[in-house]
């Protein structure tokens, strides 16, 4: 009997979509032939959380419409369409597949290099510490005010590039979802946050100085300070509400990570160590990760408890949204590592020189391996270290 | 695989108490499936427990199953069953449940390691005919692997399905996200 696959019964089609959990291959069965195209979704509601991908730095030599990313998935290089790269923007964050983008101006920017979605969040000026904004102030267009009362003047460079540390979203803004975006201050250590629709920022004045990383888990924000205590924050209701969890000092890294899964009750945190290196060649000197350990949260206590092993998982730290993925569904990956990539602003306005700093942490072992993709470039920029993006269409 | 020695390992299997079914497939071949085996096809069990009819040893025509196929489903769902009781038995015993799900996934990998691009094709039609819903699962998980990171010149090829984009069409659909057509698995 000659098999007409076109005349597949349409769940069955569905049945053999659904068990592809790449969006890669989702997109080549669309393309088969009309019959398929149109018995399944354009947009897949079943995939599995995809393994993140690098975006590489924005660098002059590329083609100024497209930027490169490596996915670690297939091991290979993929060109996106990225009309707005430009080594005078920075991102400083990564969340559910879309990153934020900050320029020379006061816009806050989503946007979703797979489907080039854009979202504007409430502009920088909106900050309650942002007394005003003039661009006609050259060099201190922002006047900003310290919780004393004094008030101080930001350049529209200083305000782009140390003003935030990181910003994380509650899920993806697609459709229009009731996302929260919530922002770690650098300067100050405060977090503010803003729901869609928000026209400013609000501030969680209670979760101050819980400044080293924020997670998003189980519907609340959960926000780590450099000891390991939590700060809990519900922002669901009509003003800010805080428990703080503290736990005993526990930790020798450098900086913090917190991170979660979502099948996953347990919360992770993971710390790392940076030593200073000196580059022999230019007398520069920079930092390097020598080593990272990963605690899980312990309710009763409360405390962080050590784990040696993370199983099958691997997590992706750096100025993204920590990540943490069971690595079964990709074999391409290893499990029980950490892939990491540069992360340090507050380390790194002094020290712009050297290699970026990324790479693959073994916990089995303690070795550190370089990433696959990534060439050096001697000229390192603060404005584009590589981020893992998640591919969420 | 001949349906002799099949029909012997069914027969081996059933005990004396144990009512069997005759099928009949579309190329002449004939089978006695034990009850329980046969019970997992719902088109049969519909047929036999929905309807109330009696269980009489009538034989029974599969017009769109051919003899290769029917050999290969009676062979799956028979350790099939023997692996959920092997499974139920084993409850509780965190040790003994992974031993026999480490074994059960031994057994479908070689079983689908056998099967031809154009067998597993058939075996899902069947399984689809016939309504066994775990069965069908398997071998639609095993497509998709199949087609894993393939391009789509090979799946068209695999499914024996023809183009019937235009070239713009074609076109307009690489240019949406024209990374995902690259980098595939040679074929």
């Amino acid at each position: 009997m000659a098999v007409d696959w076109t005349q597949l019964p349409g769940e069955l089609l569905e049945s053999i979509s659904n068990n592809l959990t790449i969006y890669a291959d989702y997109l080549r069965f669309r393309s088969v032939c009309h019959c398929w195209r149109s018995s399944v979704p354009k947009t897949p509601r079943h995939l599995p959380p995809q393994l993140p991908w690098l975006m590489l730095p924005h660098t002059r030599s590329q083609s100024q419409s497209h930027r490169a990313f490596f996915d670690v998935s297939a091991q290979k290089i993929r060109l996106l369409k990225y009309p707005e790269s430009s080594h005078r923007k920075r991102c400083c964050g990564s969340s559910h597949g879309w990153l934020l983008i900050m320029d020379e101006t006061p816009a806050v920017l989503l946007i979703n290099p797979l489907t080039r979605v854009k979202v504007q969040l409430p502009p920088l000026s909106t900050f309650p510490i942002v007394l005003s904004f003039n661009y006609s102030e050259i060099g201190k267009e922002y006047a900003l005010t310290t919780p004393s009362g004094d008030i101080y003047r930001c350049s529209l460079r200083e305000m782009r590039d140390s003003f935030i540390k990181k910003v994380i979203l509650s899920m993806s803004p697609a459709g229009d979802n009731n996302f929260i975006a919530l922002a770690i201050l650098n300067l100050t250590g405060d977090l503010a946050f803003c729901k869609n629709g928000d026209e400013s920022w609000t501030f969680i004045h209670d979760a101050k100085f819980f400044s080293e990383d924020v997670i998003y888990h189980k519907e609340l924000f959960y926000a780590v300070d450099k000891n390991g205590s939590i700060a809990v924050c519900d922002v669901s209701g009509t003003s800010p509400r805080v428990s703080i969890i503290k736990t005993p000092s526990q930790f020798g890294g450098d900086i913090q990570y917190l991170a979660n899964s979502e099948d996953d009750e347990e919360l992770l945190l993971v710390t790392r160590y940076l030593d200073l290196v000196n580059d022999n060649v230019d007398l520069n000197v920079f930092f390097k990760t020598v080593k990272f350990e990963v605690f899980r949260i312990n309710w009763n206590g409360p405390l962080w408890e050590r784990l040696t092993s993370l199983g099958d998982r691997t997590l992706f730290v750096g100025g993204n949204s920590s990540l943490s993925l069971s690595t079964s569904d990709f074999p391409a990956c290893s499990g029980n590592c950490i892939y990491f990539t540069d992360d340090y602003c507050e380390f790194n306005e002094e020290f712009a020189f050297g290699d970026y700093d990324l790479g693959i942490f073994k916990l089995c072992d303690g070795s550190i391996e370089p990433l696959p993709c990534y060439r050096r470039s001697s000229h390192s920029q603060i404005h584009g270290p590589p981020i893992w993006v998640t591919p969420n269409p | 695989m001949a349906d002799d020695g099949v029909n012997t390992k069914v027969e081996a299997v059933s005990k004396a108490t144990t009512e069997t079914i005759e099928l009949r497939t579309e190329d002449g071949g004939v089978f006695d499936v034990d009850k329980p085996v046969a019970m997992e096809f719902l088109i049969l069990k519909s047929f036999y427990e929905d309807e109330g009819r009696v269980f009489d040893k009538t034989s029974i025509r599969l017009p769109n199953v051919k003899q290769l196929e029917l050999s290969k489903v009676i062979e799956y769902c028979t350790r099939a069953l023997e692996f959920g009781a092997k499974s139920a038995a084993a409850a509780g015993d965190k040790d003994a449940e992974r031993m026999v799900r480490q074994e059960r996934e031994g057994f479908e990998a070689e079983f689908v390691d056998e099967l031809s691009n154009e067998m597993l094709k058939e075996l899902i039609l069947a399984v689809n005919f016939l309504d066994i819903k775990e069965m069908l699962d398997f071998l639609i998980r095993s497509v998709a692997n199949r087609i894993r990171n393939r391009s789509v010149a090979y799946v068209r090829q695999f499914f024996d399905i023809e183009n019937d984009f235009t070239p713009q069409e074609e076109d307009q659909i690489h240019q949406e996200n024209a990374w995902a057509f690259e980098g595939v698995d040679a074929d």
